[in-house]
């Protein structure tokens, strides 16, 4: 190599670390972008084998999109609304829920008494008072939650103009996909063009088509939680639904988690103890139809990581940044997986490695 | 009044360079749109002469269109010297329905240009779009007929 061209890809080096650095708060705002894109490109790429132009396209799809939410924020978001406030009202009443009123529940004070002859049997053990501790943290974290909501407006505040940002940068991905892409593969040299361009098929598909399934599975489990948990009588259906369906992104504890808001619900409204089994078994159905049809349809054999993995990747998200983390960890590896596994098997092929 | 409206035109009118597909056999029949589609996923390369496209026994991704140069076929399916390609005829298309990979290498004897389709692409054209699929799939029938025929021509002789 001569100096001129060292040169040059060291200015080259230099002007990447720098626009890295310029533009390193906007990466999340991209990548939020690249997966609102990946979700509506399908949509765009029939509109446009039908005539339409990308960019009449996009704009048709977002006005569905917006018209689809219109529609359901003025069906169901009062609802939704006040079903949040019962369950808030419900979760966080000073009157319902001191520690000794839980332990006042019918299902909980079972518990309770056993554990209190447990320790009667098992001198030592504790159990009931540490379990009794327990509720009390629960009813401070959950009469907290409206607190949290309230003192944080400023950080809701910059989510939603996050969320309104994302369309706008979404907008030029899709309208512009094929120039993006035609830019990407001209960088390439002859040697590893056609390598490049099957990696980056193969990742656009596999990422595009994770991410489709994911909120399809999502879509698909908040409408059959909702209406389960409406058909056996808990109150709150659709809130609980959708929070079922968002938990259920979380491999193996996500199912639990919606299981046991139902179950919870349906305890601390002052239902019978059947009804909390009944609740169970509602959210255990609608785990047997998600795992045996939705799945297998819909995701398939898009996601074939080893279960310890994604066990482990899931504790690990949990122990690093809570909930949220458990949320997107299993996406954010399966996608670097993907990657990794791409890689290996098309550079081996290519006798690269 | 005329050079005014021919001027505006110049500025609003696109560029129908998708157009010059229509050169490649197999894309013959395509009507304009069908054409703009197919240049969503055509790629243009250059290749300097001696540069390889291509070696025998890699896997194959993509489909050269050459629109303009020679290239030279080596491999067990010619004989010593070879056997050229060249200019608005293509390349790797048999491979790509016999096994995914290559079965000859492919090295540019003077500078080449050349589009690339990917294989995968291609596909989604003709599954997504069946007409335009038929009129492809059709085309490719034809040459690879061709291609038998004279193959076989040229054994006899």
């Amino acid at each position: 190599m001569n100096w001129t061209k060292l040169l040059f890809f060291i200015f080259l080096a230099v002007v990447l670390v720098a626009a890295l650095i310029f533009y390193r708060w906007v990466f999340i705002y991209l990548i939020a972008a690249m997966i609102f894109s990946y979700i509506l490109d399908p949509a765009v790429s029939f509109l446009e084998r039908r005539r339409i132009p990308r960019w009449l396209g996009v704009i048709m799809i977002y006005l569905s999109v917006a018209g689809l939410i219109a529609w359901f924020s003025s069906r169901y978001i009062p609802d939704l609304i006040q079903q949040g406030n019962n369950l808030f009202t419900l979760l966080s009443d000073p009157e319902h829920l001191t520690g000794q009123a839980i332990l006042n529940l019918p299902f909980i004070r079972g518990i309770y008494q056993f554990l209190i002859n447990m320790d009667q049997q098992i001198p030592g053990i504790d159990a009931a008072p540490q379990f009794a501790l327990m509720m009390d943290k629960a009813k401070d974290f959950l009469a907290e939650l409206p607190k949290y909501l309230m003192d944080n407006y400023q950080t809701i505040i910059g989510a939603l103009s996050f969320i309104g940002m994302i369309p706008l940068i979404s907008f030029f991905l899709l309208k512009d996909k094929h120039k993006m892409r035609k830019s990407i593969m001209g960088l390439s040299s002859n040697r590893y063009f056609e390598l490049s361009l099957k990696i980056l098929t193969r990742i656009d598909n596999t990422v595009g088509t994770f991410l489709r399934a994911m909120l399809f599975e999502v879509i698909a489990v908040s409408i059959m939680a909702s209406i389960a948990l409406s058909i056996v009588g808990v109150s709150n259906p659709i809130l609980i639904g959708i929070t079922a369906g968002v938990a259920n992104i979380i491999p193996y504890f996500g199912p639990f988690m919606g299981g046991a808001l139902a179950a919870l619900t349906m305890l601390f409204s002052g239902g019978p103890f059947i009804g909390v089994i009944y609740a169970a078994f509602a959210m255990y159905l609608v785990q047997v139809i998600d795992n045996n049809i939705v799945y297998p349809v819909v995701v398939g054999t898009t996601i074939n990581m080893h279960p310890l993995l994604v066990l482990l990747t899931v504790l690990a998200g949990g122990w690093y940044g809570g909930i949220l983390w458990m949320l997107i960890s299993v996406p954010m590896v399966y996608i670097v997986y993907s990657l990794v596994s791409v890689l290996y098997t098309n550079l081996k092929e290519y006798r690269i490695i | 009044m005329n050079d005014l409206i021919r001027l505006f035109k110049s500025i609003f009118q696109q560029r129908k360079s998708y157009l010059q597909h229509r050169r490649f056999s197999i894309f013959k029949n395509l009507n304009d749109f069908e054409l703009s589609l197919l240049d969503n996923v055509m790629h243009r390369r250059e290749f300097k002469a001696g540069e390889v496209l291509f070696e025998t026994g890699y896997p194959i991704e993509v489909v050269f269109f050459i629109e303009k140069g020679e290239v030279l076929l080596t491999g067990s399916l010619h004989d010593e010297t070879g056997s050229i390609v060249c200019k608005n005829q293509h390349l790797g298309l048999i491979d790509a329905y016999y096994g995914g990979k290559r079965n000859r290498t492919a090295t540019a004897k003077t500078d080449v240009s050349a589009f690339a389709l990917a294989v995968t692409d291609l596909e989604e054209l003709i599954q997504s779009r069946p007409r335009t699929g038929n009129k492809i799939l059709e085309a490719i029938c034809k040459s690879f007929s061709q291609y038998i025929i004279e193959t076989a021509a040229a054994t006899r002789s």
